[in-house]
């Protein structure tokens, strides 16, 4: 069953369209990374989901739950269990990263990386301390689909095992829906998702249930090859 | 540590002063009577104080001396005259917090002078938080003699008041050195219109930092930050900054759950923090 529908979405930024009809959907605990070029949308397609107000929607709709949330606040996405945990997060000087987390915890059982609860929000954080950061955020709160936008962007190959290892333990475990972003492939070999989509354009061009054959298409002949790539399934 | 609010050594609301307290080495009387008991304090006030408090702190303190000045009644006009002198070689820490904790349309007008003689510190920490149609006006004189240091943090809160305010601090002795960060925060069409001023003379130290927050569009912020210097061995800088509240920022929060408003709250209190 889908726990995420996107419905022919658009979204335009000064006249151009980011997203341009896309279809989307990720069903309940599914494992789904999403592949693509730069500029071809991702991350806007992340923030759309986690209800961005910077972002309007031109045409098209967004279910959660059988829920059109298109027009939910970003705070009550969060309610009903969404979130994303940023590329770059904002640095908050003079508020403590403890203090945030008790501001928004919505349980006691959850990461925490001891060295950065008395740093101030993101303020001085290597790549990797930003990226366990957003990972003690959001494993705080009662969430059904995070979305990890280049968690894995950054790190070195034993950063990425150990982020690997917080994302199955928290959430994949715990049948909680993840939508990855990346462009690499080893954070994908420790979290072994059900199937990887590529969006090229803002539009989603093709999937596979075995994301090692997109990786490898796209390693051989870059993404434009997946535009045509008979071997992909269409769409979603 | 004490905060002002639970148990301050001078406590005011309105035009009555509700208790003084005593601690050893310090003395705290109403501004009116040290005019007539110190003919010396007539150097500093430049007439007769009607309201206000003087505080003479002749021994360093372990704990954080503190003031609470509240207006709670409607149209009250409190017109305060304070002097503070701490004496040489001293480590004080003081706190002072003003306000009107309901909507009173008050006015609060205060002058005052601190004084720190050779080889004392203060740490001082000046809190004013207005509502709406209050109106405050401060003139604050920091006066630092042979190798004093201060550091001090005045942050202004203005929901839908009037606020102006004007700071000089004066670094006369030689080595003396003074850190002041003066913070404003403009909600609900608050005003501000402030002016900070650092005097050097020989061989001293001084930074200065205003920074402002609008976290409205009906607020407005006017800072105006200087350093007048005397010597080509003094050493001042100042720094001088105003934004509104990061859109990305209250984005970010808001993604994490909070309400818009618990957002903002938060970006606030961060700002005060930092």
């Amino acid at each position: 069953m889908n726990l995420l529908q996107i419905k022919n979405l658009t979204v335009e930024i000064e006249g151009k369209k980011v997203l341009d009809g896309l279809d989307f959907d990720i069903e309940k605990g599914e494992v789904v990374a999403l592949l693509g070029p730069n500029g071809s949308g991702k991350s806007t397609l992340a923030k759309i989901i986690a209800g961005d107000l910077g972002y309007k929607l031109k045409s098209g709709e967004i279910i959660f739950a059988k829920e059109n949330i298109s027009k939910i606040s970003p705070e009550n996405r969060v309610k009903k269990g969404i979130a994303l945990a940023f590329q770059n997060p904002p640095q908050i000087e003079g508020l403590k990263m403890i203090d945030f987390l008790k501001s928004i915890e919505e349980k006691e059982d959850y990461f925490k990386e001891e060295k950065l609860l008395n740093r101030d929000v993101n303020k001085g954080f290597s790549g990797g301390e930003k990226k366990l950061g957003e990972l003690m955020q959001l494993t705080s709160l009662n969430l059904k689909l995070v979305i990890l936008d280049e968690i894995d962007s950054g790190l070195d190959i034993k950063k990425i095992g150990e982020v690997g290892e917080i994302i199955k333990k928290y959430f994949i475990e715990n049948g909680v829906a993840v939508l990855i972003i990346t462009h690499h492939g080893d954070i994908l070999d420790i979290l072994k998702p059900n199937r990887a989509s590529i969006i090229i354009d803002g539009k989603i061009v093709g999937r596979d249930e075995d994301y090692r054959n997109v990786l490898k298409t796209i390693k051989k002949y870059d993404y434009e090859k997946c535009r045509k790539c008979t071997k992909f399934l269409p769409g979603r | 540590m004490k905060s002002a609010e639970n148990a301050p050594n001078f406590y005011q609301v309105d035009n009555e002063i509700r208790s003084i307290g005593e601690a050893e080495g310090v003395i705290l009387m109403p501004a009116s009577l040290a005019w007539k008991k110190f003919d010396w304090t007539k150097d500093y006030f430049e007439k007769k104080p009607s309201n206000g408090f003087f505080l003479w702190i002749k021994k360093s303190q372990e704990e954080r001396l503190n003031t609470l000045v509240e207006i709670a009644s409607k149209n009250i006009f409190q017109k305060m005259n304070n002097l503070i002198v701490v004496e040489k070689g001293l480590n004080i820490k003081l706190s002072s917090f003003c306000r009107s904790i309901k909507r009173v349309k008050g006015k609060h007008f205060a002058k005052a002078k601190i004084v720190i003689k050779d080889n004392s510190s203060l740490d001082f920490v000046q809190r004013n938080a207005w509502g709406d149609k209050d109106e405050f006006k401060a003139d604050y004189e920091f006066i630092l003699d042979k190798n004093a240091k201060l550091k001090t943090t005045i942050t202004n809160l203005g929901q839908g008041s009037s606020i102006t305010t004007r700071e000089d601090v004066y670094l006369l002795g030689k080595k003396s050195s003074a850190d002041v960060r003066i913070k404003m925060i403009g909600e609900n069409g608050g005003t501000f219109f402030s002016q900070s001023y650092m005097h050097g003379e020989d061989e001293v130290k001084g930074h200065l930092e205003c920074s402002g927050l609008i976290a409205d569009n009906s607020s407005t912020i006017t800072s105006i930050p200087g350093i007048i210097c005397n010597s080509s061995k003094a050493e001042l800088t100042h720094e001088a900054s105003i934004g509104r509240i990061s859109e990305e920022k209250l984005m970010y929060l808001r993604m994490r759950g909070l309400t818009e408003k618990k957002a903002t709250e938060l970006i606030i209190k961060s700002f005060l923090n930092s």
